[in-house]
């Protein structure tokens, strides 16, 4: 057994079907995980800004919609992903016009990341001195200024560490959207690794995602301790 | 001088509700005129920072007016409002400074807000650090400044906009004696040339001496005690004034007091004001009406417009009640703490 593993590892036909399996998946796996990243960032942001603003005390208080924001984003949480997957298949239909492949899978791991975005930014903001608030809102800041020139780059740091899990976050999540068919490095695993029993090829998936985790925490850490000045 | 800065009437401010409702101003009056420097004074949760908010209405004053410069500012629109508070500028005890921002980004937010052109932003800069000493920290960011230093960045930003009033909310009460003086020297010298009002709110005593011209105390979300400085410090007519200034008069020495207690002679202390500080009238006293006198304490204050002297004796002699009228005719303020 020992013989042919490393007997396969010297022979490049190996490697050049392997290379031929997981290419592509790691291109899907990107593909996924870029843009559901990045439009969950943008409408989670724009959530975690309301939930800190409409606080008690804080720049635009109102109750009704922070606790009926608030309980959205505890819901959407709540649901465990395999099921909020398939629960959002008509969605997906719906949307990009099917419901298997990377594309349509972009849908699900949008919809579950919103909330932790959201729920994310709102913490980064909460750690922002109340004091820098005050100071722009005596300074005849409006509300839009105080947000896009106080909150959202004195928080920055904090925003860009959120926005580092979160992203690791979707790469678990796209591999587990693999399992259902939506293509990327967790399709691979599921196909060649557990139904054809290719254990090596499932060794290199998940190393490439460990890399890929790796690389996304580094630049994350970077950027942030770039951006903190304090 | 008649015209007023700021005109606070019958201002009322609570907190919370039914049974929690705290009411942290109670019927404030006051009239700042416009240049001068006025201290509001209290001890913590005396209502000062209330009072201070209420001014900008950082903080919605349940009733009465705020008249800024003749304007009813709890009578316009928050647009309005934003005008005005850009008007006003106000620097924090903990300085509340962006801190992922450059000194230059922190100095130019304020001219940003009101849309100044680029190259006139970065002209006033220029000046504002020149003005506040830190012409050198241009990029730096304020976490590498000392504490005196972000206090500068804060009173730069409040000036930057060519503001009638600026507020200093405890503005150097994080700071060591050192940074403090620095700091009030540039607030009296910014009120000085840029002829901008300037409201303190402390609960130091040496603050209100080192600068104001005016001040107001308040305990427990009253007015207690308004006045000129020196008037209050001579004169205090409530306890609450009192007690601020024991801090500063050097307590009488307790087992000096009980000694000349038991010794003839009655125990009093004189105040001098101003320039008659100078003038030799205790040893004309002494000689006028041959009576003894021994110094139990004694101590000099400065005021922002006037020396204060103060000196406790232990007249002994024939013609005690003359040589005391003597010094009352002389201005001399006299308390009699025993009669002989």
């Amino acid at each position: 057994m020992g013989e042919f593993i490393s007997e396969s590892l010297k022979n490049p036909e190996y490697w050049e079907n392997i290379y031929k399996i997981i290419t592509p998946e790691i291109i899907n796996t990107l593909y996924m995980v870029f843009f559901s990243s990045l439009i969950s960032v943008i409408i989670g942001s724009v959530a975690g800004v309301v939930l800190y603003i409409t606080q008690k005390d804080n720049l635009m208080p109102n109750a009704p919609i922070n606790s009926i924001m608030g309980t959205i984003v505890n819901i959407g949480r709540s649901v465990p992903f395999v099921i909020l997957m398939i629960a959002v298949f008509p969605l997906a239909r719906f949307i990009v016009g099917t419901s298997i492949g990377s594309t349509a899978s972009i849908v699900p791991l949008t919809v579950a990341a919103i909330p932790f975005v959201a729920r994310m930014i709102e913490s980064s903001l909460n750690e922002l001195d109340k004091g820098v608030i005050e100071a722009s809102v005596s300074m005849g800041a409006n509300e839009a200024e105080i947000i896009t020139k106080v909150m959202l780059p004195e928080a920055a740091p904090s925003i860009v560490s959120s926005i580092t899990i979160t992203i690791i976050n979707i790469i678990g999540y796209s591999a587990m959207a693999g399992t259902i068919g939506g293509g990327g490095l967790g399709d691979v695993c599921i196909r060649y690794g557990y139904q054809r029993s290719r254990t090596d090829i499932l060794i290199y998936s998940v190393v490439i995602m460990i890399v890929m985790v790796q690389i996304i925490q580094c630049i994350g850490n970077f950027l942030s301790r770039r951006l903190d000045k304090r | 001088m008649s015209e007023k800065a700021v005109v606070i009437k019958n201002l009322y401010k609570s907190y919370g509700e039914g049974a929690n409702k705290v009411e942290a101003l109670k019927d404030i009056n006051i009239e700042i005129n416009k240049g001068e420097i006025y201290g509001i004074i209290g001890l913590s949760g005396a209502g000062k920072s209330s009072l201070v908010r209420c001014i900008n209405l950082l903080e919605v004053p349940d009733s009465g007016s705020v008249l800024i410069n003749g304007k009813d500012i709890t009578k316009i629109s928050l647009s309005e409002l934003r005008k005005e508070r850009k008007n006003i500028g106000m620097i924090f005890q903990h300085f509340n400074l962006l801190m992922n921002s450059t000194v230059y980004e922190n100095i130019a937010f304020p001219l940003k807000l009101v849309k100044t052109p680029k190259a006139e932003i970065e002209k006033r800069v220029s000046e504002l650090l020149e003005i506040v000493g830190l012409s050198d920290k241009r990029d730096v960011y304020p976490a590498q400044l000392s504490g005196g230093q972000k206090q500068r960045v804060g009173i730069a930003r409040a000036i930057a906009t060519k503001p009638d009033i600026i507020m200093c909310d405890e503005a150097t009460s994080a700071l060591d004696p050192e940074t403090t003086k620095s700091i009030l020297d540039l607030i009296k010298e910014i009120n000085r040339t840029l002829k901008v009002t300037v409201i303190v709110i402390t609960h130091e005593m040496e603050v209100i001496k080192a600068i104001c011209d005016r001040v107001t105390m308040l305990e427990e979300g009253r007015i207690v005690e308004s006045g000129g400085i020196t008037d209050i410090y001579i004169e205090p007519k409530t306890d609450t004034a009192k007690k601020f200034f024991k801090a500063i008069d050097t307590e009488l020495d307790n087992r000096v007091y009980q000694k000349a207690l038991k010794e003839p002679g009655r125990i009093i202390k004189a105040v001098f004001r101003g320039e008659g500080s100078t003038d030799p009238c205790i040893s004309n006293m002494i000689k006028k009406y041959d009576v003894d006198a021994a110094i139990l304490l004694g101590n000099i204050q400065s005021m922002e417009n006037m020396l204060v002297g103060t000196l406790v004796l232990r007249i002994n002699g024939a013609n005690t009640d003359e040589a005391i009228n003597y010094l009352k005719e002389n201005d001399v303020l006299v308390e009699v703490l025993k009669n002989g």
